[in-house]
C-alpha cells in the first residue's frame, strides 16, 4: 500500500494505492467551521446533490446510468469533528478487472462528480418541487432516527448541556429548521461550500497510470483553501445537572454527560481511557455493571475526543436507574484512583492498534484515517508512538479530567430521582 | 485438503472436512491485516423440538440464543475478557437457524482460535450463573421490545405463520427463558455442538498448512459420538394466522408491515435460484428505478425507508414490504394493486434484468472485500447446500421468464397479513 499526495487545480488529491479490493472508494471532503444555521442545508443540500444531476435529472436516470457501471454506490455523509462540519461525497465502483468489459469507470466517474458539484449552480424556480420532497423525505428520516429512545435520549441531553449552541450540534441538522429552507438558501449555502469549504480528493483502489488524469477532472479552483482546524472549549460546571422526561418506553435510558478538562490531558490518554471505562466488552462498565451486577444490557461510553466529552449510556430497568447512575460514577473513580492493572491498560493499547489495524482492510475507514492525518497533520508512526508513551499517570491523569455535567433520564417508570 | 481456485474472482478456498465431522473452511485474503474465525452450529431458535437417541426432547423457547450467552462464561472466568487479552474482539449470534460463534484479531490469532475452539467445545454451566443471565436476557427483550422495526417484524411472524417456530422470538420472552435450566443446556450442548453439526470458516492471511494442522491437531483430542438426532418440524398450515394485526407504539410516523407468505416445498438449488430471481422482481418493480416507486414516494404513501425482501429458507418463505406512512390503507392497497397490474401485463424486460444483474454483481464484489461478510455469508450458503463462490453462475442463469413465474407465484394474496403500527394517542 502506498498513499500518494498531490495538489491538481487547487485542490488536494491523495491517492492510495492497494490491491487488497475488488472496488475503488472515490471520496470528496468539503470542511468548514459548523454553523448552526447551516448545518441542515447543507445536509438537504448533499441530499438532493446525490439524487439528480443536470444531465441524469431524475433520481431514476441517475440509478440507471450508476447501474451500468455495475451498480456505482454514490452516498453522502456529514460528520462533526472539533467544531468542523464535513459534507463528504463518496463513490464506491467495481475495478474493471473482476467485470471483463472496458467501461472506463474512473473516467466517467469523474465526470459525473464534476457535474454533480456544478449542478446546484443551476438550481432554479423548477426545483423548488423537487427540494420540497427532500425536505419532506428528510424530515421523515430525522424523525424515524428520534423514534430510537437512546438517540431521543441523546439529542435531549445534548440540547440540555449546551442549549441550542454549536457545542451540542449533531451533524445531520435538526428537523426544526427543515420547513423554512428554500431554493435561495440552498443555492447560497452550495456557492459558499464550492468556495470557502476547504476540499479533498480521496481514492482508494488499485491506481493506475490514468487514475490522477481523471481525477483532476472532478474540480478545480482559483486558490487553494486550507482552514484551521478548531475544538471547543468546555466550561466545567461546578453544579451537577438532573433532567428526566417521562414517555412510553419498556425501559429507561439513562446518560451521564461529562466534560472534559483538556488542558489537563492529553487526547490520547482519554482515548484509552474510555475503551477501559466504557469503550469494549472488557470495560469496567460492561464487566462490573452489565456482567457483575446484571444492571443494564446495554451500557457503554463514548467520547467526543477533540472537543473534549464523554458520555455514559445505558437502557436499565426503571426501577434501577438511580443504582446505574451511582454506579457509573464508582467505575470512574476506580480509574482517578488508580484501581486498574497495568495488564489491563497494555491490553487496551494493543486493541487501539490492533483496530487501527483492522480499519486498514475497509476501503472507506482507510480513506477517513488518511484524511484525519490530513486534517491533524500527523501519521502513523506518531499514533503508535502516542499511544505506546501512555503510562498509568496519564490514565488517571485524564480520569481526573473528567467531570459529570449532566444526567440526562429518559423513562416510563415513576420518578426515582430528584 | 481441497484447494478451489475462483479464477474470476481471485479468490482461494481450502476445505476438508476432518475424521470426526467438524467442516473446516479457509478463505484466503492476502494482504488483509485482520483474521477472521466462526464457529457455527446448525442449531437455533426453531429447534426446539427434537429426538436424540431415542428419548424425545420439548425445550423452552429461545435456549439456543441464552446457551449461547452462557457458552462465554467458564469455571475461571469470562472467556470475552481472555480474547481481549489477546488482542482479540469476539461476539456471537443466533439465528432462526444457526448460532455462530465469531472473533477477529490482527495478532496471537491462534491463541484465539483455541480459545474460540475451547469455549465453543467446553461448556460450564451453573444454576447460579443460568439465574444470573435471566435478567440480562430480560433486559436485552425489554430492549428490543422498544425498537419499533423489530415489534413489526416480530408481530408479523405471528401473524403469518400459526405453528412454525420461526413465529417467536429469538431471544424467547421472559416466562420462557424463566424455564431455563443447566441440564437444559447440557443437553443442547451434547446434541447440537457436536463435530460433525458444525462449520468452522477463517478468513483472512494465513498460511494454510500450519491452519489445518493446528485445526486437526486440537480436534482429534476431541471426543465425540455420533447421535441419533431427529430434530421434528410442524407441519405448517398455508393459511396465515392473522389477516391483520395492529400495535400502538410511541413513534413519530404511522409503519405498515405487508407479508406474503409462500408455501414451498422447493431443493437447495432451486430455493438459491429463487432467491435472486425474487430479488431481481422486486427490485425492477419497487426499486429506485421504477415508476411505481417514485409514484408511491410522490403520493406520500411510503419514504426513504421503504424497504422489500424475499427470504426463503428450507421450510418457510416469505415476502415483506415495510416502510413509514401517512396513510397505511391507501399504502397497501396500492402495493397490491401495483402487484395485480404487474401479474396482468408484459412489464418485464430484459433491459431491467441486465441491470438488476450488473448491480447484483458490484454489490457482490464489494462484499468480498469484507472477511466478516465472506466468513458470515459463507457459513449460510454452506448450510443451505451452496457456495457463496458459485452464485454469479445462480445469477446467470436467471431468465425473464424465471422472474415473471416467481413475482406471479410467490405474491399469492391469498396468503397476506398486514401488520399496522400506529402513533399512540
Amino acid at each position: 500500500m502506498d498513499i500518494n499526495k498531490t495538489v491538481n487545480g487547487n485542490i488536494p488529491i491523495v491517492t492510495i494505492n492497494t490491491n487488497k479490493f475488488k472496488t475503488f472508494t472515490l471520496r470528496i471532503t468539503f470542511r468548514n467551521e459548523l454553523d448552526v444555521d447551516t448545518v441542515t442545508l447543507r445536509n438537504i443540500l448533499a441530499r438532493m446533490m446525490i439524487k439528480r444531476t443536470k444531465t441524469y435529472n431524475t433520481e431514476a436516470k441517475l440509478i440507471q446510468y450508476l447501474s451500468e457501471y455495475y451498480g456505482a454506490h454514490l452516498t453522502y455523509q456529514t460528520s462533526k469533528i472539533g467544531s468542523s462540519h464535513l459534507v463528504h461525497f463518496t463513490l464506491e465502483f467495481v475495478n474493471e478487472r473482476f467485470i471483463h468489459e472496458e467501461l472506463d469507470i474512473l473516467e466517467n466517474m469523474s465526470k459525473l462528480l464534476n457535474e454533480l458539484l456544478n449542478t446546484p449552480f443551476s438550481y432554479d424556480e423548477n426545483t423548488v418541487e423537487y427540494l420540497e420532497k427532500e425536505k419532506r423525505l428528510y424530515k421523515n428520516r430525522l424523525k424515524s432516527m428520534m423514534d430510537n429512545s437512546m438517540q431521543r435520549a441523546y439529542v435531549n441531553l445534548l440540547d440540555e448541556m449546551f442549549g441550542g449552541s454549536a457545542e451540542g450540534a449533531l451533524s445531520y441538522g435538526k428537523i426544526e429548521d427543515i420547513d423554512d429552507i428554500t431554493i435561495d438558501d440552498i443555492k447560497r449555502v452550495h456557492e459558499s461550500m464550492m468556495s470557502n469549504d476547504e476540499m479533498m480528493i480521496l481514492l482508494c483502489g488499485n491506481i493506475n497510470d490514468n487514475t490522477h488524469e481523471s481525477l483532476e477532472r472532478i474540480y478545480s479552483r482559483k486558490n487553494e483553501i486550507k482552514l484551521p482546524f478548531n475544538t471547543y472549549k468546555m466550561d466545567i460546571n461546578k453544579v451537577l445537572n438532573y433532567k428526566v422526561d417521562y414517555d412510553d418506553v419498556e425501559q429507561s435510558k439513562a446518560i451521564l454527560g461529562f466534560k472534559i478538562d483538556k488542558e489537563n490531558t492529553s487526547e490520547m490518554a482519554v482515548r484509552i481511557l474510555n475503551t477501559m471505562f466504557g469503550g469494549s466488552a472488557s470495560s469496567y462498565l460492561f464487566k462490573h455493571l452489565r456482567e457483575e451486577r446484571s444492571l443494564a444490557y446495554q451500557i457503554s461510553s463514548t467520547v467526543d475526543i477533540k472537543n473534549g466529552l464523554l458520555f455514559a449510556l445505558a437502557g436499565v430497568d426503571h426501577s434501577r436507574v438511580k443504582e446505574t447512575e451511582e454506579h457509573i460514577l464508582i467505575e470512574l473513580e476506580k480509574f482517578q484512583n488508580g484501581d486498574f492493572t497495568d495488564e489491563f491498560l497494555e491490553e487496551t493499547k494493543n486493541k487501539i492498534l490492533s483496530d487501527r489495524q483492522n480499519s486498514k482492510d475497509r476501503s472507506k475507514a482507510l480513506i477517513s484515517i488518511v484524511y484525519n492525518e490530513y486534517l491533524m497533520d500527523t501519521d502513523e508512526r506518531q499514533f503508535i508512538e502516542k499511544v505506546n508513551n501512555i503510562t498509568r499517570e496519564d490514565i488517571i491523569q485524564a480520569a481526573k479530567s473528567v467531570h459529570i455535567d449532566t444526567v440526562y433520564t429518559l423513562t416510563g417508570g415513576q420518578s426515582d430521582d430528584s | 485438503m481441497t484447494v478451489k481456485y475462483y479464477e474470476a474472482l481471485e479468490e482461494t478456498v481450502i476445505s476438508e472436512t476432518l475424521p470426526n465431522g467438524l467442516e473446516v473452511v479457509y478463505v484466503k485474503k492476502p494482504g488483509f491485516n485482520k483474521k477472521y474465525a466462526t464457529y457455527t452450529t446448525r442449531f437455533g431458535s426453531k429447534d426446539n423440538h427434537f429426538t436424540v437417541d431415542g428419548k424425545e426432547h420439548k425445550i423452552p423457547d429461545g435456549i439456543a440464543h441464552f446457551l449461547e450467552h452462557k457458552m462465554f462464561e467458564k469455571e475461571d472466568g469470562d472467556v470475552f475478557h481472555k480474547f481481549s487479552e489477546h488482542g482479540a474482539s469476539a461476539n456471537a449470534f443466533t439465528s432462526f437457524d444457526r448460532t455462530s460463534y465469531l472473533f477477529s484479531c490482527t495478532e496471537n490469532f491462534y491463541d484465539n482460535l483455541e480459545l474460540l475452539m475451547d469455549m465453543v467445545e467446553k461448556p460450564y454451566f451453573t444454576d447460579e450463573s443460568v439465574e444470573k443471565e435471566i435478567g440480562i436476557i430480560n433486559e436485552e427483550i425489554k430492549m428490543y421490545q422498544d425498537n419499533p422495526g423489530f415489534r413489526l417484524f416480530t408481530t408479523m411472524m405471528e401473524s403469518l405463520y400459526q405453528k412454525h417456530p420461526v413465529r417467536i422470538d429469538i431471544a424467547g420472552t421472559l416466562e420462557s427463558i424463566s424455564e431455563i435450566t443447566k441440564e437444559d443446556l447440557y443437553l443442547c450442548h451434547d446434541t447440537f455442538y457436536a463435530p460433525n453439526n458444525m462449520v468452522l470458516i477463517v478468513v483472512g492471511d494465513l498460511n494454510e498448512d500450519e491452519l489445518f494442522s493446528y485445526v486437526k491437531n486440537h480436534q482429534s483430542k476431541r471426543e465425540h459420538s455420533k447421535k441419533d438426532l431427529v430434530v421434528h418440524t410442524v407441519s405448517e398450515p398455508k393459511e396465515v394466522n392473522d389477516k391483520e394485526k395492529t400495535v400502538s407504539m410511541n413513534v413519530s410516523e404511522d409503519r405498515f408491515m405487508l407479508g406474503y407468505k409462500f408455501n414451498n416445498d422447493l431443493s437447495t438449488k432451486k430455493l438459491l435460484k429463487l432467491d435472486f430471481t425474487m430479488m431481481f422482481a422486486l427490485e425492477m418493480v419497487f426499486g429506485p428505478k421504477s415508476d411505481y416507486y417514485y409514484e408511491l414516494i410522490n403520493n406520500g404513501l411510503v419514504d426513504d425507508s421503504f424497504q422489500f425482501a424475499f427470504n426463503g429458507e428450507s421450510d418457510f418463505a416469505h415476502t415483506l414490504f415495510v416502510s413509514h406512512t401517512n396513510d397505511i390503507e391507501r399504502t397497501v392497497k396500492r402495493i397490491k394493486e401495483i402487484i395485480d397490474e404487474v401479474k396482468s401485463t408484459d412489464y418485464f424486460t430484459e433491459d431491467m434484468l441486465l441491470s438488476e444483474k450488473r448491480e447484483t454483481i458490484g454489490d457482490y464484489l464489494s462484499s468480498l472485500n469484507s472477511p466478516e461478510y465472506i466468513a458470515n455469508q459463507y457459513t449460510k450458503y454452506f448450510l443451505d447446500g451452496g457456495n457463496l463462490y458459485e452464485i454469479l453462475d445462480i445469477i446467470e442463469a436467471v431468465t425473464i421468464d424465471d422472474v415473471k413465474e416467481a413475482f406471479e407465484t410467490v405474491l399469492d394474496d391469498h396468503y397476506v397479513s398486514q401488520v399496522e403500527m400506529v402513533k399512540n394517542a
